[in-house]
């Protein structure tokens, strides 16, 4: 009798196996939100880049310069992709004015996202910019492939000289905001 | 509801099952165990079944308790929680074949095929934040990819196994084995960072610094496709797949009429893999700064191109379908026993001499398993009781990584021939499941034939 009953025991135990109640549906209101900085484009322009190496006289169309930029061709990218700040910092040592325009292209070539044209007033030794690009209200972002930047010099007060040390530098990073839900 | 307590069972250790009741499924566990039967014949898939999975330091009621607290705050809560040496570990082990016979008085012999998933995974806590909170809340922190470890092995294993009778008091034991893994994946001994810092030719430069990353696969990936048909990771497992051997030593020695040492060490071994291999390879150091315009367009650049390609010569991934040998996961167990109460004789019916015990023993074992991070420990205190010659109970406290209260209970009876044992831990996690970093079960069924 004593053996039967601690088999009972045994028995309830395991049958008295029980967990508190768990909701696994709350797995659904996970949200994933990783925010990813990354370096963009950066160049440093001298007077020498403004001016003609033949004739020496100072070019008055903007330098420009091209890159493919394909990571928003990535499909986890363009599905959850909720917001781009784009930083810009810098600093401008020459004695003229600059105007820097940034350009997002799609494969094509053909523009589909412009930044707000940056003017930099001569020798202007730290300057920054920040534009946020919210994808919702501008979902065509998603099609960049190409960026452009376009550096057009300004303000003919002063001349420039070939062998000046003094440079215009440009930075830029850009942080995305991922939001999976 | 099985699945649920094979989910928040506890592995490998033994505890409850571990020189008990002379069981012959105790033989695996130490092959010097004595034994007092001429013969046994375990019921196939029956004989031996074992079953664990711990969650070191996680719950199932920390995310999912119905609590109110938003999903998210529970997930955060959570990964600050873990630390790259929480682990989530699996065994599950069947016992296919298993017999013996007694050659003489002194010498047993026990043989038998088994199959055994085996499983452990570290939290990758660095990787794991990077991928869910992204670089930008953590300038300047390198994230170390060597917390990438795991390691899951499912393999066929055929052994045979001798304990000989030396004198009245030591008793000693081998067992030879021949692994047979139909799927291994693996990754250890990684290295590198991952960083992000404020850049000195642009605002942030990222940081691939010393990667070495290897993922290794035997079983899973053949001419880049998946495996199709997963049973047969069973049906090859008895030597068709990567083989391997190992030894299992053991012994017990009598220091007293009452106390009692026991030891051993189980699956000092090694798999070669090299069947079905694929491994991947991930090599190398990257600085990351962005794009260099130089505004020359009589030498325009192709920048997204140069990046590619200097990314692939710095940090080249390949993959090869080179054999690797990884080692099993040893374990050693030890033990001593005092025995007390009531003298007891057991008729030897083999030999017709008889054997003296006790109604009452306590005991101390220690456990220790050899794991990619470090060996794991655990420490078990014992009390074990005979009511009859056919009947024994044994129960166990356990402190290692998982609980500091792990009470265990386990019986054994033998009903005519047949012999039945039954064992559970984690017992007062039973109350709650959903509370529980742990729990295992072992049973078995068994012809003995005295």
């Amino acid at each position: 009798m004593k053996y039967f009953k601690i088999g009972i025991f045994l028995l309830l135990l395991f049958s008295l196996a029980c967990s508190e109640t768990l909701d696994f549906n709350q797995v659904e209101d996970f949200e994933h939100r990783p925010v990813i900085k990354i370096p963009l484009v950066y160049f440093v322009l001298d007077s020498k880049d403004f001016i003609d190496p033949v004739s020496g006289a100072e070019n008055v169309n903007p330098v420009s310069d091209v890159s493919d930029f394909r990571i928003l061709e990535n499909d986890y990218l363009r599905d959850n992709l909720d917001k781009i700040i784009i930083d810009i910092e810098g600093k401008n040592e020459m004695p003229r004015d600059f105007t820097v325009e940034i350009a997002f292209l799609d494969d094509n070539g053909t523009i589909i996202y412009t930044l707000n044209p940056l003017n930099i007033p001569a020798q202007n030794e730290a300057f920054d910019f920040q534009e946020t690009i919210e994808v919702r209200l501008n979902p065509i972002i998603l099609n960049t492939r190409k960026t452009r930047t376009s550096v057009t010099i300004s303000g003919a007060a002063s001349s420039l000289i070939e062998n000046d040390p003094r440079a215009f530098v440009l930075k830029s990073a850009g942080t995305y905001f991922i939001a999976t839900e | 509801m099985l699945l649920f307590v094979s989910l928040s069972i506890q592995t490998q250790n033994k505890q409850v099952l571990y020189g008990f009741a002379e069981n012959p499924q105790t033989l695996l566990l130490n092959p010097g165990a004595e034994t007092n039967y001429k013969f046994h014949i375990g019921i196939p898939f029956l004989s031996g079944m074992s079953g664990d999975v711990a969650l070191k330091n996680f719950k199932l009621n920390d995310l999912f308790s119905e609590d109110g607290i938003d999903f998210n705050t529970k997930i955060f809560r959570l990964l600050n929680k873990l630390t790259p040496e929480d682990h989530l570990k699996l065994n599950v082990q069947i016992d296919v074949l298993n017999a013996g016979f007694r050659v003489n008085d002194k010498t047993y012999i026990s043989f038998g095929f088994y199959q055994e998933l085996d499983a452990i995974a570290y939290w990758p806590k660095d990787v794991i934040t990077l991928l869910n909170e992204g670089n930008a809340p953590y300038l300047n922190k390198s994230f170390d990819l060597s917390q990438l470890l795991y390691k899951a092995d499912f393999a066929g294993i055929l052994h045979v196994g001798m304990s000989r009778k030396i004198n009245q008091k030591l008793t000693l034991g081998g067992r030879l084995k021949v692994y047979s893994s139909t799927l291994n994946i693996e990754t250890q001994n990684n290295s590198g960072t991952v960083t992000t810092q404020l850049g000195t030719n642009n605002i942030y430069t990222n940081y691939l610094n010393t990667i070495d990353l290897n993922f290794l696969s035997a079983g899973l990936v053949v001419n880049d496709q998946y495996l199709e048909n997963p049973m047969e990771l069973i049906t090859n497992s008895f030597l068709g797949g990567s083989l391997g051997v190992g030894l299992d030593v053991g012994l017990t020695y009598h220091l007293s009429s009452r106390l009692e040492f026991t030891g051993s060490i189980i699956d000092f071994g090694y798999i070669h893999y090299s069947k079905k291999v694929q491994n991947t390879t991930v090599k190398g150091s990257y600085t990351f700064e962005g794009v260099n315009f130089l505004f020359d367009p009589a030498n325009p650049t192709n920048y997204w191109a140069a990046l590619n390609a200097d990314f692939e010569e710095k940090v080249p991934r390949g993959n090869n379908t080179n054999a690797y040998t990884s080692w099993r996961p040893t374990k050693v167990n030890a033990a001593l026993k005092y025995s007390f109460g009531s003298e007891r004789r057991s008729k030897f019916c083999y030999d017709n001499t008889f054997k003296e015990f006790y109604t009452d023993a306590i005991g101390l074992q220690i456990h220790t398993i050899m794991r990619p991070l470090r060996p794991q420990y655990a420490i078990t205190g014992f009390y074990e009781r005979t009511f009859t010659e056919k009947l024994h109970a044994k129960v166990t406290y356990t402190v290692d990584d998982y609980s500091f209260h792990n009470v265990g209970v386990g019986i054994s009876t033998q009903i005519g021939n047949v012999s039945l044992f039954g064992m559970v831990d984690s017992l007062f996690a039973f109350n709650n499941l959903a509370n529980a970093s742990s729990a295992s079960f072992q049973m078995g069924l068994n012809l003995i034939f005295d």
